[in-house]
Protein backbone atom coordinates (compact mmCIF):
# COMPACT_ATOMS: atom_id res chain seq x y z
CA UNK A 1 0.00 0.00 0.00
CA UNK A 2 3.06 2.29 -0.18
CA UNK A 3 1.93 5.74 0.94
CA UNK A 4 -0.68 4.31 3.29
CA UNK A 5 1.38 1.53 4.90
CA UNK A 6 1.33 2.99 8.42
CA UNK A 7 -2.38 3.89 8.33
CA UNK A 8 -5.24 1.96 9.87
CA UNK A 9 -7.00 0.42 6.88
CA UNK A 10 -10.68 -0.36 6.29
CA UNK A 11 -11.87 -3.30 4.23
CA UNK A 12 -14.83 -2.98 1.87
CA UNK A 13 -16.18 -5.34 -0.74
CA UNK A 14 -17.23 -3.64 -3.98
CA UNK A 15 -18.60 -4.68 -7.33
CA UNK A 16 -17.51 -2.80 -10.41
CA UNK A 17 -17.94 -3.33 -14.15
CA UNK A 18 -15.67 -5.59 -16.15
CA UNK A 19 -14.73 -2.63 -18.32
CA UNK A 20 -13.28 -0.75 -15.35
CA UNK A 21 -11.54 -3.91 -14.15
CA UNK A 22 -9.93 -4.34 -17.54
CA UNK A 23 -8.62 -0.75 -17.47
CA UNK A 24 -7.39 -1.15 -13.91
CA UNK A 25 -5.53 -4.39 -14.68
CA UNK A 26 -3.85 -2.74 -17.67
CA UNK A 27 -2.46 -0.10 -15.30
CA UNK A 28 -1.26 -2.81 -12.93
CA UNK A 29 0.37 -4.71 -15.80
CA UNK A 30 2.07 -1.52 -16.95
CA UNK A 31 3.52 -1.02 -13.49
CA UNK A 32 1.46 1.95 -12.34
CA UNK A 33 0.19 -0.02 -9.33
CA UNK A 34 1.40 -3.15 -7.58
CA UNK A 35 -2.15 -4.46 -7.16
CA UNK A 36 -5.69 -3.56 -8.34
CA UNK A 37 -6.48 -2.60 -4.73
CA UNK A 38 -3.74 0.03 -4.83
CA UNK A 39 -5.28 1.47 -8.00
CA UNK A 40 -8.73 1.65 -6.41
CA UNK A 41 -7.34 3.47 -3.35
CA UNK A 42 -5.52 5.96 -5.59
CA UNK A 43 -8.68 6.61 -7.64
CA UNK A 44 -10.62 7.18 -4.41
CA UNK A 45 -7.94 9.51 -3.04
CA UNK A 46 -7.95 11.59 -6.19
CA UNK A 47 -11.74 11.83 -6.27
CA UNK A 48 -12.02 12.81 -2.62
CA UNK A 49 -9.26 15.41 -2.90
CA UNK A 50 -11.34 17.33 -5.41
CA UNK A 51 -14.79 16.88 -3.88
CA UNK A 52 -14.71 17.91 -0.24
CA UNK A 53 -18.00 19.22 1.17
CA UNK A 54 -16.27 22.49 2.14
CA UNK A 55 -14.98 23.05 -1.38
CA UNK A 56 -18.33 22.30 -3.00
CA UNK A 57 -20.22 24.62 -0.68
CA UNK A 58 -17.66 27.40 -1.10
CA UNK A 59 -18.06 27.16 -4.86
CA UNK A 60 -21.85 27.23 -4.58
CA UNK A 61 -21.76 30.36 -2.41
CA UNK A 62 -19.44 32.08 -4.90
CA UNK A 63 -21.88 31.08 -7.62
CA UNK A 64 -24.77 32.61 -5.67
CA UNK A 65 -22.85 35.88 -5.52
CA UNK A 66 -22.32 35.79 -9.30
CA UNK A 67 -25.91 34.81 -9.94
CA UNK A 68 -27.19 37.74 -7.91
CA UNK A 69 -24.68 40.44 -8.76
CA UNK A 70 -22.71 39.39 -11.86
CA UNK A 71 -22.71 41.50 -14.99
CA UNK A 72 -23.00 38.83 -17.65
CA UNK B 1 -33.28 39.94 -22.99
CA UNK B 2 -30.39 40.13 -25.44
CA UNK B 3 -27.78 37.43 -25.58
CA UNK B 4 -24.52 38.06 -23.78
CA UNK B 5 -21.14 37.96 -25.51
CA UNK B 6 -20.14 34.99 -23.38
CA UNK B 7 -18.96 31.73 -24.89
CA UNK B 8 -19.80 28.94 -22.43
CA UNK B 9 -19.02 25.25 -22.41
CA UNK B 10 -21.39 22.80 -20.78
CA UNK B 11 -20.59 19.91 -18.52
CA UNK B 12 -23.36 17.37 -17.87
CA UNK B 13 -24.51 18.67 -14.46
CA UNK B 14 -26.33 21.90 -15.44
CA UNK B 15 -27.69 20.24 -18.59
CA UNK B 16 -29.28 17.49 -16.49
CA UNK B 17 -30.37 19.63 -13.54
CA UNK B 18 -31.90 22.46 -15.57
CA UNK B 19 -33.81 19.90 -17.64
CA UNK B 20 -35.03 18.26 -14.43
CA UNK B 21 -36.38 21.70 -13.53
CA UNK B 22 -37.95 22.06 -16.99
CA UNK B 23 -35.82 25.14 -17.58
CA UNK B 24 -33.13 24.19 -20.07
CA UNK B 25 -33.98 27.41 -21.87
CA UNK B 26 -32.16 29.42 -19.18
CA UNK B 27 -29.05 28.56 -21.19
CA UNK B 28 -30.21 30.12 -24.44
CA UNK B 29 -28.83 33.61 -23.92
CA UNK B 30 -25.15 32.84 -24.13
CA UNK B 31 -23.57 33.94 -27.40
CA UNK B 32 -22.30 30.40 -27.97
CA UNK B 33 -23.10 27.32 -25.93
CA UNK B 34 -20.71 24.48 -26.68
CA UNK B 35 -21.14 20.89 -25.55
CA UNK B 36 -18.75 18.04 -26.27
CA UNK B 37 -20.46 14.90 -27.59
CA UNK B 38 -19.10 12.94 -24.57
CA UNK B 39 -20.91 15.31 -22.21
CA UNK B 40 -24.09 15.14 -24.24
CA UNK B 41 -23.99 11.34 -24.24
CA UNK B 42 -23.68 11.35 -20.44
CA UNK B 43 -26.59 13.77 -20.07
CA UNK B 44 -28.75 11.74 -22.46
CA UNK B 45 -28.19 8.64 -20.33
CA UNK B 46 -29.94 10.46 -17.49
CA UNK B 47 -32.35 12.56 -19.57
CA UNK B 48 -33.10 10.70 -22.84
CA UNK B 49 -35.62 13.33 -23.95
CA UNK B 50 -33.47 16.42 -23.49
CA UNK B 51 -35.24 19.20 -25.45
CA UNK B 52 -32.13 20.42 -27.22
CA UNK B 53 -34.26 22.33 -29.74
CA UNK B 54 -34.79 24.93 -26.98
CA UNK B 55 -31.13 25.85 -27.33
CA UNK B 56 -30.65 27.56 -30.66
CA UNK B 57 -27.17 28.64 -29.56
CA UNK B 58 -26.02 25.05 -28.91
CA UNK B 59 -23.11 23.62 -30.86
CA UNK B 60 -22.19 19.98 -30.38
CA UNK B 61 -18.47 19.33 -30.58
CA UNK B 62 -18.02 15.78 -31.85
CA UNK B 63 -14.25 15.66 -31.62
CA UNK B 64 -12.81 17.83 -28.83
CA UNK B 65 -9.16 18.78 -29.16
CA UNK B 66 -6.60 17.18 -26.85
CA UNK B 67 -6.01 18.82 -23.48
CA UNK B 68 -2.97 21.04 -23.13
CA UNK B 69 -0.15 19.59 -21.02
CA UNK B 70 -0.99 21.90 -18.12
CA UNK B 71 -4.68 20.98 -18.11
CA UNK B 72 -3.89 17.29 -18.55
CA UNK B 73 -1.71 17.28 -15.46
CA UNK B 74 -4.43 18.96 -13.37
CA UNK B 75 -7.15 16.74 -14.79
CA UNK B 76 -5.14 13.65 -13.92
CA UNK B 77 -4.44 14.86 -10.40
CA UNK B 78 -8.11 15.46 -9.69
CA UNK B 79 -9.26 12.37 -11.59
CA UNK B 80 -11.62 14.24 -13.93
CA UNK B 81 -13.99 12.17 -16.07
CA UNK B 82 -13.86 12.06 -19.86
CA UNK B 83 -16.70 14.56 -20.23
CA UNK B 84 -15.12 17.08 -17.87
CA UNK B 85 -11.80 16.76 -19.71
CA UNK B 86 -13.51 17.27 -23.05
CA UNK B 87 -15.36 20.35 -21.77
CA UNK B 88 -12.12 21.91 -20.52
CA UNK B 89 -10.36 21.13 -23.80
CA UNK B 90 -13.14 22.82 -25.80
CA UNK B 91 -13.18 25.81 -23.46
CA UNK B 92 -9.45 26.22 -23.89
CA UNK B 93 -9.37 25.73 -27.66
CA UNK B 94 -12.41 27.91 -28.46
CA UNK B 95 -11.44 30.82 -26.24
CA UNK B 96 -14.49 30.40 -24.04
CA UNK B 97 -15.05 32.25 -20.78
CA UNK B 98 -17.36 30.02 -18.71
CA UNK B 99 -17.32 26.38 -17.75
CA UNK B 100 -20.87 25.51 -16.70
CA UNK B 101 -20.47 22.60 -14.29
CA UNK B 102 -21.68 21.36 -10.93
CA UNK B 103 -18.58 19.25 -10.36
CA UNK B 104 -16.21 20.64 -7.74
CA UNK B 105 -13.07 19.11 -9.20
CA UNK B 106 -13.78 20.26 -12.76
CA UNK B 107 -14.54 23.73 -11.45
CA UNK B 108 -11.31 23.77 -9.48
CA UNK B 109 -9.23 22.88 -12.52
CA UNK B 110 -11.01 25.47 -14.67
CA UNK B 111 -10.40 28.20 -12.12
CA UNK B 112 -6.74 27.34 -11.69
CA UNK B 113 -6.18 28.04 -15.39
CA UNK B 114 -8.21 31.25 -15.35
CA UNK B 115 -11.73 30.37 -16.50
CA UNK B 116 -14.91 31.36 -14.70
CA UNK B 117 -17.12 28.50 -13.59
CA UNK B 118 -20.79 28.52 -12.73
CA UNK B 119 -23.33 25.88 -11.87
CA UNK B 120 -27.04 25.23 -11.83
CA UNK B 121 -27.81 27.44 -8.84
CA UNK B 122 -25.89 30.41 -10.22
CA UNK B 123 -27.64 30.00 -13.58
CA UNK B 124 -31.10 30.06 -11.96
CA UNK B 125 -30.20 33.22 -10.01
CA UNK B 126 -28.69 34.81 -13.11
CA UNK B 127 -31.89 34.15 -15.04
CA UNK B 128 -33.82 36.17 -12.47
CA UNK B 129 -31.23 38.96 -12.46
CA UNK B 130 -31.47 39.17 -16.26
CA UNK B 131 -35.27 39.17 -16.21
CA UNK B 132 -35.71 35.80 -17.93
CA UNK B 133 -37.75 34.50 -15.00
CA UNK B 134 -39.56 36.27 -12.19
CA UNK B 135 -38.20 36.45 -8.66
CA UNK B 136 -41.10 34.26 -7.56
CA UNK B 137 -40.23 31.58 -10.09
CA UNK B 138 -36.54 31.77 -9.22
CA UNK B 139 -37.29 31.18 -5.54
CA UNK B 140 -39.66 28.36 -6.42
CA UNK B 141 -37.08 26.65 -8.64
CA UNK B 142 -34.46 26.87 -5.89
CA UNK B 143 -36.92 25.61 -3.28
CA UNK B 144 -37.80 22.64 -5.47
CA UNK B 145 -34.22 21.62 -6.25
CA UNK B 146 -34.17 18.74 -3.73
CA UNK B 147 -37.48 17.28 -4.94
CA UNK B 148 -37.13 17.75 -8.67
CA UNK B 149 -33.42 17.32 -9.33
CA UNK B 150 -30.51 15.03 -8.61
CA UNK B 151 -28.37 17.96 -7.46
CA UNK B 152 -27.37 17.27 -3.89
CA UNK B 153 -27.58 20.20 -1.50
CA UNK B 154 -27.51 20.34 2.28
CA UNK B 155 -30.82 21.68 3.59
CA UNK B 156 -29.20 24.39 5.73
CA UNK B 157 -27.17 25.61 2.76
CA UNK B 158 -30.26 25.77 0.55
CA UNK B 159 -32.16 27.68 3.24
CA UNK B 160 -29.31 30.17 3.46
CA UNK B 161 -29.25 30.59 -0.35
CA UNK B 162 -33.01 31.12 -0.42
CA UNK B 163 -32.78 33.79 2.27
CA UNK B 164 -29.96 35.57 0.44
CA UNK B 165 -31.78 35.38 -2.88
CA UNK B 166 -35.02 36.70 -1.38
CA UNK B 167 -33.18 39.70 0.07
CA UNK B 168 -31.07 40.56 -2.96
CA UNK B 169 -33.19 40.43 -6.05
Amino acid sequence: MGLWQNQIMKTVTIQYPDQLDEQLRKLVSAGWFKTPEEGVVEALRRYLSGHSVELQEKQILEDVEWGLHGRD
Amino acid sequence: MAATEIVAVLDAGPLIHLDELGRLNLLNDFKELLVPQTVLDEALKHRPKLPLAELSNLEIISEPPPLSANLLKLADELALHAGERAALAVLDARGGQFLLSDDAAARTVARVVGFQTHGTIGLVLRASRRGKISKVEMLQLLRELPMRTTLHLRKELLDSILATAAENI
